[in-house]
């Protein structure tokens, strides 16, 4: 007697004995399709061309890459290498007078498969050109209308940025980012300001899962 | 009992100074400090680090309207809205400078003065904010409402020639 209570009490609580209906109010674990990165997200990126004020003009597009891969949340990145372009906001030679060249570069985006990833604030680790103004101008008044019309000669550096600088810049705008096109780091990266973009809820009770849960 | 008596002088004669040198150290800080871009824009310092053609002023245009001006160990700052610039100043010559101005930070640009044939030769060129630290406890702001003057009146002039022609 004893025996059969014990063997029904085991039968009841055995869960594979009752049938799984799913409840669709419980909560169900989906794995999300985009991952948000969001706006101002500091980046580092490296030039990709030789630049040179003396050649180059405003206008001028150039390609740039990520030189650190951006962490998102969930072990994923926009992995290092990823490539974008950058352009040349101002460009001027230098010239006679002592002026040296200007060069002001720009980043404009980053791309994954299709979707670009705009970027703003690139701050270029470049030394100014040397300026030869001070020199110029020493030159006329040291030797007057002689000393003025050599100076007219002596022309400042010119400004170069060499294939490999490197610099930082920001992300422009909030993006979501395709899960199936960024990569993963098993090292577990500390996320920095990545948030996952919640799927569209699908009504008031619409399941919230662990991810889209992550603080914003 | 001198010695005492001029020591005790002298720590007067500091006590005095002292905030006067203080509230002169206070004048200079606050003369370089810049304001906060308004929400939503950008701005640009433009300054002129001392040197030679001190005497010249920088008169800075976008688009042909008077933005901004600038004399030397001076500097203004112009409310720009987001995107690209181009700024330009003219003595005998002309330079012109492209900048991109990002929401809610500070561009700087820098106009010096080279030698030219009559007058000095402005040169128009991007700076940065470490450039700006360096020249800065120099550097005295414009008067804004002496600038907001000149702007005015070199509007009007610029709609009086345009209506003339």
């Amino acid at each position: 007697m004893l025996s059969l209570l014990l063997a029904a009490q085991v039968a009841a609580a055995a869960p594979d004995s009752i049938p799984a209906v799913p409840d669709p109010t419980q909560p169900v674990a989906v794995a999300p399709s985009l991952l948000k990165l969001p706006a101002l997200t500091n980046i580092r990126i490296r030039v990709l061309a030789d630049l040179a004020s003396k050649e180059n003009a405003t206008g001028d597009e150039f390609d740039i890459e990520l030189v650190e891969p951006i962490a998102l949340v969930g072990g994923y990145v926009v992995p290092s290498g990823t490539r974008g372009r950058g352009w040349v906001i101002h460009a001027d030679k230098a010239r006679f007078g002592g002026k040296p060249g200007e060069l002001l570069l720009g980043a404009r985006y980053l791309k994954i498969g299709e979707v670009q990833i705009p970027l703003r604030s690139m701050k270029i680790g470049a030394r100014p050109a040397k300026d030869n103004g001070g020199l110029a101008m020493g030159m006329t008044v040291a030797g007057g209308v002689v000393g003025g019309v050599a100076s007219m000669f002596v022309t400042g550096g010119q400004a170069r940025v060499a294939t490999g600088m490197e610099a930082m810049a920001k992300t422009a705008a909030d993006v979501e980012l395709p899960v199936a096109l960024l990569g993963r780091d098993e090292r577990s990266l500390v996320p920095v300001q990545a948030v996952v973009a919640a799927p569209a809820p699908a009504g008031p009770t619409a399941p919230t899962t662990a991810l889209n849960s992550q603080p914003r | 009992m001198n010695y005492v008596k001029f020591a005790a002088l002298a720590f007067g004669i500091a006590l005095a100074g002292a905030p006067a040198m203080a509230k002169d150290n206070a004048k200079a800080a606050a003369a370089v400090a810049l304001p906060k871009p308004k929400p939503g824009m950008g701005q640009v310092v433009l300054f002129r680090p001392g040197g030679m053609g001190g005497a010249v002023k920088c008169t800075v245009r976008e688009d042909g309207k008077m933005v901004g001006r600038v004399s030397g160990n001076r500097f203004y700052v112009i409310d720009a809205p987001a995107g690209t610039h181009t700024y330009t100043t003219k003595t005998e010559s002309t330079d012109t400078v492209n900048v991109q101005v990002e929401p809610d930070e500070t561009t700087f640009v820098k106009c010096k003065i080279s030698m030219g044939i009559m007058v000095g030769r402005p040169n128009l060129s991007p700076s940065t904010e470490e450039e700006w630290l360096k020249s800065a406890p120099k550097m005295k702001p414009m008067e804004a409402e002496k600038i907001a003057a000149e702007i005015s009146k070199d509007d009007s002039e610029r709609a009086a020639k345009g209506s003339a022609n």
